[in-house]
């Protein structure tokens, strides 16, 4: 059986876009401000990185109006929720691999 | 980190980031219990209102029960306005109460016109059978604010 690194994604590898993707793996959608608020990041570095992610067909972006200001809200694609749920099915392998269990619930499956 | 083979502490660490951010979506959702509320508390309202004119024909009757309704729609759109984020879960679980709260009320309303429970002249009897028919809507927002 080969290693579960191997299920890593090279995208995620990145904190800032491994945080993007496991707050929009819990939403249905978020809207921009609310994503960079929660990473805690600048909007620069957010749009940088939400660039990539669409490039790789994991984000998608929508542009709305409430109170006649311009929105953009921010969901996964399903090849975004696929490829980060095998990316956590990896990590979660990983972390009890040589036997460490746990030690929250939360690790072991991550709530939605 | 080596991301291309973290460690055992490495990969805890990030599925604990990965709990951390979806707790914030959940966190997220509570708008959704304060515009289950805001149904049921614009409901009760125009209840207690026809309750206290049982005989109907009021002009102060109709203009309250105009204003509640455009106080409730605005509230709701207002608390609409204020989603940030919505888990697939809150999305679910309020179509869910909305479908359970309709079928809810039409049995309950349905009961109270058979029985003879609401008849004319019999004010607080309609205050009692919305005040049941909002049941789902309190338990379903009650719901929503106690998830973490």
């Amino acid at each position: 059986m080969s290693h579960p690194r191997h299920l890593l994604d090279d995208l995620l590898g990145h904190p800032v876009r491994f945080s993007i993707m496991a707050l929009l793996a819990a939403a249905d959608r978020a809207e921009f401000g609310f994503v960079r608020d929660q990473v805690e990041v600048n909007d620069s570095v957010l749009s940088k990185q939400i660039s990539t992610l669409q490039e790789a067909g994991y984000v998608k972006a929508h542009k709305g109006y409430v109170d006649n200001r311009a929105r953009t809200w921010l969901s996964l694609t399903g090849q975004g929720r696929r490829t980060f749920e095998r990316h956590m099915s990896a990590l979660r392998e990983i972390a009890e691999g040589d036997g460490v269990q746990s030690p929250r619930p939360a690790l072991a499956r991550v709530k939605t | 980190m080596n991301a291309a083979n973290p460690s055992p502490e490495q990969a805890q660490a990030a599925l604990a980031e990965a709990a951390a951010r979806a707790a914030g979506v959940r966190r997220a959702d509570r708008p959704l219990r304060n515009l289950l509320f805001a149904v049921a508390g614009t409901w009760l309202a125009a209840a207690a209102v026809i309750s206290l004119f049982p005989r109907g024909g009021s002009l102060v009757a109709d203009v309250s029960i105009a204003a509640i309704m455009l106080a409730g729609i605005g509230g709701i759109v207002f608390i609409g306005t204020r989603v940030k984020a919505l888990s697939r879960w809150a999305l679910g679980w309020f179509a869910v109460s909305i479908i359970g709260f309709c079928v809810w009320s039409g049995l309950v309303d349905g009961v109270s016109l058979w029985s003879g429970f609401w008849a004319s002249r019999q004010g607080s009897h309609f205050l009692i059978t919305v005040s049941v028919d909002v049941i789902p809507l309190v338990i379903a927002g009650w719901l929503v604010g106690r998830r973490r």
